[in-house]
């Protein structure tokens, strides 16, 4: 004869668990201005240097505006989208490198849940920070071609973007589990921007050889996309293959960081 | 095979009769032999076990106790037919196994007197138990043939009947094997009728007067009387009289005596502990581990251990950095995959049935696991929301929990500013949300200082005393272990190298050791021929020579001369009192590292 076993109460909903950890994550991502604040200076920085040097390049035939802000200011949001990266993988490469991972992993909480609502604090800064951009742009003399209903679809793509590179960061996060690797991030995609068309339209392009990286480089379409509703206004192409290749990475990412997360953070 | 047999004549299986071939396990887990499921019953509470013609019972630290005639058990003891054992409501008796050649007589019962020596039978007859038993219990068997060869005459009646609080002899091999001889005098054994009291007149290797078994203190000594062939205690020839510990070996000629000392004197009746309060219907907050593996490559960091804890008890679980400790915690916990082997945890297996796991099991990890971003309230909120503990308790859960362990002042301030201290305090606090009913502390006091270990030591009691909780504690520091477990399991390279009560363990090792540190390197090989002489050189922890002494060499000071005899200079001489680094040490051949440091070495202020 054997004692009887009655099976625990196994956690609370789902929906409950991600609202729980979103809301840390919230918390702790918007309690380090010394890692938000940087990320929001160098864009706008950027955007005040390349829209002064880039004046010039308006009176080239065939440049889409007469304002090389309005045409940069695409760039500044998939570039201040790309600090979501190091802002969601380092938190989470922290976690697991402090051991907190542990902590919520022994709890009965979903392992996915665990992951993916890490990337809630990264998605409010970034959002906040897409319309800083914005109203920091338009206060330069930034007009929207699309209207208003392209200002609101612009600050969507902006958060897709940094669901994006959020989940970048995440994967790289869980794969490395390093804060180091994932700061390294930040160097390739600097490189990446600059060797895709943000400064220049790729038909305007000379060098062949620059052209060809820029049409291969993934940013390019990412920047084209935000820029068209600046510039040319409803732009079907641009806004489609930015946005299939954003989701389409989106998609990528999250599984690959999930798939990571659950071999390096084994649990029965 | 024993004379006697057990009887369930109060509770569940009452009128079953077993007879104890084998070693039998008593208790309320489904491994046990005879299962008694009471809730003041432990999982594993007691063991019966065969001795000779005879059977012993030994308590296994059992939560409430196992009690013989009324008197709680401590330790190891004999049982004789009439004897009535009570494990939580559950009466056994022991009964002869033959029929009664002459008219029964009561049943044993709770004596009003001490236990009476084996050579008188006892003064009053027993009272019959708690619950009568259906048959009155039998007498002895018949002295048999064997008793001629024995010249004590308490024993002429009373073959395999002794009082165990006296030391005795169990004739394992020869010719009077299944023997029990008490030793409350002196006892010759010999070939020689009229010089020996226990006869081995069938034996050529026997001189005519062999060797003396002399009460001693507690226990006994053996002393060969200048015999041709030799007594040997665990296979050493003895030349001079020897103390024998429980377990010991003795031959003498073809017979081997087993010595059965009681692990401690019987103490007189007290009363039943509170039973530790279970919550019904569920499942025992115990921990069951058989032939756990984990493997990284090559490399098994544990190297298929075996452990159980009782609900209620402390377990530590001491080793080196590296031993496999922290590795044993992961796999329990289900944070890391098992290898090999199994373990379960309340009764759920940590392979296939993790969440049930990870809901019963509170874990406070060897780092605290903290945000610093946010404060204990936050922490604590969060914990909760995870755990599932519904939204209506939470208020109040977090501020008792945040009161005990003293951080209400500061649960508002993030995590950053907290000292060592405050962290692990809060991450005791956290592991506690969902009230687990097993707690896993994984070297909860390491860096801390002696008033934040303090206060958390008596946290964990608390908690196991009152809530009735299960603690598995990891740790590299002797004295938590000592002052914390009620057991003690020490992992060394994987395995399991002793367990046992930290007393049991110290026990074990019984005897102190002397080092001696030789002012010049050269001499260590001439102080270990003189500390040979003393005892069993042992390894020493430091560059000196160690000997653990044999029994009856107590003074420091003849080794003292011994050495200064020998002309060598010594810049250190130490006795030590056997503690668990002296255990770790016989067990393993080094020292535990760490063993000398105080657990406030290097401490973080509270």
């Amino acid at each position: 004869m054997s004692t009887s076993v009655a099976v625990p109460r196994v956690s609370s909903s789902v929906a409950g668990q991600v609202r729980t950890i979103a809301r840390r994550s919230i918390a702790r991502t918007l309690r380090q201005p010394a890692v938000i604040i940087p990320n929001m200076l160098f864009p706008l920085f950027m955007l005040a240097v390349l829209s002064k040097a880039g004046n010039q390049a308006t009176k080239i035939p065939g440049f889409p505006t007469k304002s090389y802000i309005t045409f940069v200011l695409g760039a500044t949001l998939v570039q201040g989208a790309t600090s979501a990266a190091t802002l969601a993988g380092g938190l989470l490469a922290e976690d697991i490198e402090g051991g907190f991972m542990n902590r919520m992993l022994l709890t009965p909480a979903s392992k996915s849940v665990l992951i993916i609502a890490q990337l809630a604090g990264v998605l409010i800064v970034g959002f906040l920070q897409s319309i800083i951009f914005l109203l920091v742009g338009l206060a330069f003399g930034v007009t929207v071609k699309a209207g208003v209903g392209g200002a609101l679809v612009l600050l969507a793509i902006a958060l897709l973007l940094v669901l994006l590179f959020g989940s970048i960061g995440l994967f790289t996060a869980a794969a490395a589990g390093s804060l180091a690797q994932v700061q390294a991030l930040t160097g390739l995609f600097i490189a990446l921007m600059f060797l895709s068309s943000m400064l220049m339209p790729r038909n305007l392009i000379k060098h062949e050889w620059f052209k060809t990286i820029a049409t291969y480089n993934p940013f390019s379409y990412l920047v084209e996309a935000t820029r068209s509703l600046l510039v040319t206004g409803w732009d079907g192409q641009a806004l489609a293959l930015g946005i299939g290749i954003a989701t389409g990475g989106v998609i990528l990412a999250l599984f690959g960081a999930v798939i990571v997360l659950q071999r390096t953070l084994e649990r029965t | 095979m024993s004379d006697v047999t057990i009887a369930i004549v109060a509770g569940a299986e009452s009128g079953r009769e077993l007879r104890v071939e084998k070693s039998l396990l008593v208790g309320r887990g489904p491994g046990s032999d005879l299962v008694i499921p009471e809730p003041d019953v432990s999982t594993r509470h007691a063991r019966l076990t065969p001795s000779g013609s005879a059977i012993s019972i030994e308590d296994l630290e059992s939560t409430n106790g196992t009690f013989i005639n009324g008197e709680r058990l401590t330790g190891t003891r004999l049982l004789q037919a009439g004897d009535v054992i009570q494990v939580g409501t559950t009466t056994l008796e022991v009964r002869a196994q033959k029929p009664p050649a002459d008219p029964p007589k009561p049943p044993a019962s709770p004596p009003a007197d001490p236990p009476k020596p084996p050579a008188s039978p006892p003064a009053d007859p027993p009272k019959p138990p708690a619950s009568p038993p259906a048959d009155p219990p039998k007498p002895p068997a018949s002295p048999p043939a064997d008793e001629a060869r024995l010249n004590l005459p308490g024993l002429q009646l009373t073959r395999a009947r002794v009082i165990p609080t006296l030391p005795t002899l169990v004739l394992v091999t020869g010719q009077l094997a299944g023997t029990n001889v008490p030793v409350g005098e002196q006892v010759v054994v010999g070939r020689d009728a009229a010089l020996a009291d226990v006869i081995l007149d069938q034996d050529s290797d026997v001189s005519r007067r062999h060797a003396t078994f002399s009460p001693s203190g507690d226990g006994m000594t053996v002393q060969d009387l200048g015999s041709t062939n030799g007594t040997f205690v665990n296979g050493q020839r003895i030349t001079q009289a020897v103390a024998l510990a429980r377990g010991d070996q003795v031959q003498i000629g073809e017979t081997v005596i087993e010595v059965l000392i009681a692990a401690q004197p019987v103490a007189a009746a007290a009363p039943a502990p509170t039973p530790i309060p279970e919550v019904k219907g569920q499942a025992p907050n115990s921990i069951e581990v058989k032939g756990l593996v984990k493997q990284f490559g090559e490399h098994r960091a544990v190297d298929g251990i075996d452990l159980f804890v009782s609900p209620g008890e402390i377990y530590g679980f001491l080793g080196p950095n590296g031993a496999g400790k922290s590795t044993t915690v992961h796999m329990l916990t289900t944070l890391l995959p098992v290898s090999g082997g199994t373990a379960r945890i309340a009764g759920f297996d940590v392979m296939k049935q993790g969440p049930q796991v990870r809901s019963t099991i509170g874990v406070a990890l060897q780092a605290a696991a903290l945000d610093p971003q946010l404060n204990s309230w936050e922490h604590m909120d969060l914990q909760m929301a995870l755990q599932g503990v519904p939204s209506s308790e939470r208020k109040q859960r977090r501020e008792e929990l945040i009161e005990r362990v003293g951080l209400t002042q500061r649960a508002s301030r993030r995590v950053s500013g907290y000292s060592g201290g405050m962290k692990r305090r809060l991450d005791l606090a956290l592991a506690l949300v969902h009230r687990p009913r097993v707690l896993f502390l994984d070297e909860p006091t390491t860096g801390l200082d002696p008033q934040s270990r303090t206060a958390l030591w008596e946290e964990v009691s608390r908690l196991v005393k009152e809530e009735g909780m299960t603690v598995f504690l990891t740790t590299q520091y002797l004295e938590e272990a000592d002052v914390l477990a009620d057991r003690v399991g020490i992992i060394d390279r994987g395995e399991i190298v002793a367990e046992g009560t930290p007393a049991q363990l110290k026990a074990e090792i019984g005897r102190p050791t002397v080092e001696v540190t030789p002012v010049e390197g050269t001499d260590s090989n001439a102080v270990s021929d003189v500390l040979g002489r003393f005892g069993e050189l042992v390894s020493a922890a430091h560059r000196g020579v160690a000997v653990r002494l044999r029994p009856g060499i107590d003074d420091l000071a003849d080794v003292v001369r011994a050495l200064d005899a020998q002309s060598l200079k010594v810049a250190n001489v130490e006795l030590h009192a056997p503690s668990l680094d002296d255990v770790f040490l016989v067990k393993t051949g080094r020292s535990l590292e760490g063993a000398g440091e105080k657990p406030d070495a290097a401490a973080e202020p509270a």
